[in-house]
């Protein structure tokens, strides 16, 4: 599975009935996640994909879509 | 005086000074005091043309900003009674306390509909208005000192804040304008606001600490900057900086979050003050940090209670080095006790019972007197269910609570709230919540569980759990819902016959 897809998977565990969105869609501002939500997307990051997310890597940039989130992902740990 | 007055003698003293900031607005929006005014006059009168009484309860749906405040004052202005609603509750809650509290309309952001769909009948209904700086009609009227019809009482209630209740069921603290102003006024002396003050708000209005520090820095002079979401830790120290914030205040999980990952204590913030922490304890140890990063900033730790509007103790910051652990003594006008069981005062050093009596004590429950009784006793004495001990110079060390109650992520629960969602559902016979210390919450929410319906496979305990899991997150947002599910046998009990929760924090 496709680390983008992973984490579209455990967004979709955060709220029953979490409907569908595209990798486009901002999380925070359509109100899909809120921040509680989010620092729970934030934690699961790192334990699942095993790297210490920078504190200054913590920004809308980087978490507001699910695409800037998995090409986040993806670069952190080619960096690794 | 009524709490509109008290804020019109600031509007006529401080007029052009900056109210209020919101960074989420148009690239940031600057409201001074006359601004302030005459926006929340233009609702007022949409209220009173969508025929407002006085002393009827209008529930405002937003996030913290600009708006909201302006639906506040405005409100105020027509004697009405505010009722904030927690925008990430379910509209189950959301739903309750609409009705609960017989709210006449909603005030309500675009923005906090769109996660509520499901509050379409009240919309229907014609009992949402849109208070969206936009979707309002200007309608040019003098400037005034109130619009009121009815002259109010400050003894009336000027808010009802609903808290997490013992008995599953959210409860309506009924705030007058009295009370609210005798904690403002403890307050502003407390913390020191003057005029030019800013502080940053990073907890919403809905939480009683919100409302009463927007009131003490409104009342002074200050401006008050709404932060933005709680999420990126980083972006709010970054905000403290380049807003020259004076003031900054937050339950422990705030500060906590602040300090491991946003860089608080790394960061030059030569215009900060003070910095608050109440709603919990913080470690001593991060007391320490704080003190030897920032030994300019004075530590703000308080005590309070809804009930109380907030105001109970506040420790003097020179005694934080020397007593980090206690939540300091009264201010004046406020008495405050601990008291055994039959209410009678016990010498310093005892642990007892914490007492609250003056004009901060709350009217009561809203349409709940028998709830109100036991709390309030004919005194007029509130019962806080906190134990606690005095020392010698009369500061006060809080020991726990007489009931259980969860603190996470910043937002206070009874277990019985969550208890009562999970035995609603099938596969549950029975059903403990406890509160298990954590980093980043505080505490984390777990649930133990004995299952109505036998286990022959791991398998079986995974579908079960999903199918509970899901069920919790249907009915309560994701912050009060368990993060762990322990299944079990049976439920240990104490000599009385309760579910023992030591037991089950201690993994028996």
């Amino acid at each position: 599975m496709s680390k983008q897809a992973e984490i579209y998977n455990f967004i979709k565990t955060l709220k029953p009935n979490m409907p569908d969105f595209d990798e486009n869609q901002n999380l925070l501002e359509s109100g899909l996640l809120d921040s509680v939500a989010m620092m729970e997307l934030v934690v699961w990051c790192e334990e699942f994909f095993d790297f210490a997310i920078d504190t200054d890597d913590l920004t809308p940039e980087n978490f507001s879509t699910l695409k800037n989130i998995s090409d986040y992902v993806e670069t952190a740990l080619a960096v690794k | 005086m009524l709490l509109a007055q008290r804020f019109y003698a600031a509007v006529q003293q401080y007029g052009e000074r900056p109210a209020l900031f919101d960074s989420k607005q148009g690239g940031g929006r600057l409201l001074s005091y006359i601004a302030l005014w005459r926006r929340s006059e233009v609702l007022a009168v949409a209220l009173l043309r969508r025929g407002v009484k006085s002393a009827e309860r209008l529930a405002i749906l937003a996030p913290p900003s600009v708006d909201a405040v302006v639906a506040f004052w405005a409100i105020q202005r027509v004697g009405a009674v505010a009722v904030f609603l927690n925008d990430r509750q379910t509209c189950e809650h959301i739903d309750f306390v609409l009705d609960h509290a017989g709210a006449k309309l909603i005030l309500a952001q675009r923005c906090s509909l769109a996660a509520l769909d499901e509050l379409s009948p009240y919309r229907a209904g014609g009992r949402l208005l849109l208070i969206d700086t936009d979707a309002l009609e200007f309608i040019p009227a003098p400037l005034s000192t109130a619009v009121d019809t009815d002259p109010a009482d400050c003894r009336d209630p000027a808010v009802i804040v609903y808290t997490s209740g013992s008995t599953g069921l959210p409860k309506g603290v009924c705030l007058s304008h009295r009370n609210l102003a005798t904690a403002a006024e403890a307050d502003i002396g407390y913390y020191g606001i003057s005029a030019g003050d800013r502080y940053l708000m990073l907890v919403p209005l809905h939480y009683v600490h919100g409302l009463q520090q927007l009131l003490i820095h409104l009342f002074s002079g200050a401006a008050v900057y709404f932060a933005a979401d709680f999420v990126f830790s980083n972006r709010i120290t970054r905000q403290l900086q380049d807003w020259r914030i004076s003031g900054v205040s937050g339950a422990p999980y705030h500060i906590n979050a602040l300090i491991e990952r946003g860089k608080l204590l790394h960061t030059a913030l030569p215009s900060l003050r003070w910095l608050g922490v109440t709603g919990g304890a913080l470690a001593p140890a991060r007391i320490e940090q704080l003190r030897h990063c920032m030994p300019a900033v004075r530590i703000c730790i308080t005590y309070g209670q809804t009930e109380s509007a907030p105001r109970i103790t506040a420790l003097q910051p020179h005694k934080v080095d020397a007593k980090p652990t206690s939540v300091g003594a009264a201010p004046a006008g406020i008495d405050v006790a601990v008291v055994d069981s039959a209410g009678r005062p016990l010498p310093v050093g005892e642990v007892g019972e914490v007492v609250v009596a003056g004009d901060n004590v709350m009217l009561g429950y809203w349409r709940d007197p028998q709830a109100s009784r036991r709390v309030i006793d004919a005194e007029g004495r509130l019962w806080t269910g906190d134990l606690g001990r005095f020392d010698a110079d009369g500061d006060l060390f809080l020991l726990g609570r007489r009931q259980a109650m969860i603190k996470t992520a910043g937002e206070r629960i009874f277990p019985e709230e969550i208890e009562r969602v999970l035995s609603g559902h099938h596969l549950v016979r029975e059903a403990a919540v406890v509160g298990v210390a954590d980093p980043l919450y505080g505490q984390r929410i777990e649930a133990h569980i004995v299952s109505a319906e036998a286990q022959h496979s791991d398998s079986d305990r995974r579908q079960q759990l999903q199918q509970i899991r899901d069920h919790c997150l249907q009915f309560l947002p994701l912050v009060r819902a368990p993060r762990h599910y322990h299944f079990r046998s049976s439920l240990p009990l104490t000599a009385s016959g309760k579910v023992d929760r030591q037991a089950l924090l201690a993994g028996d």
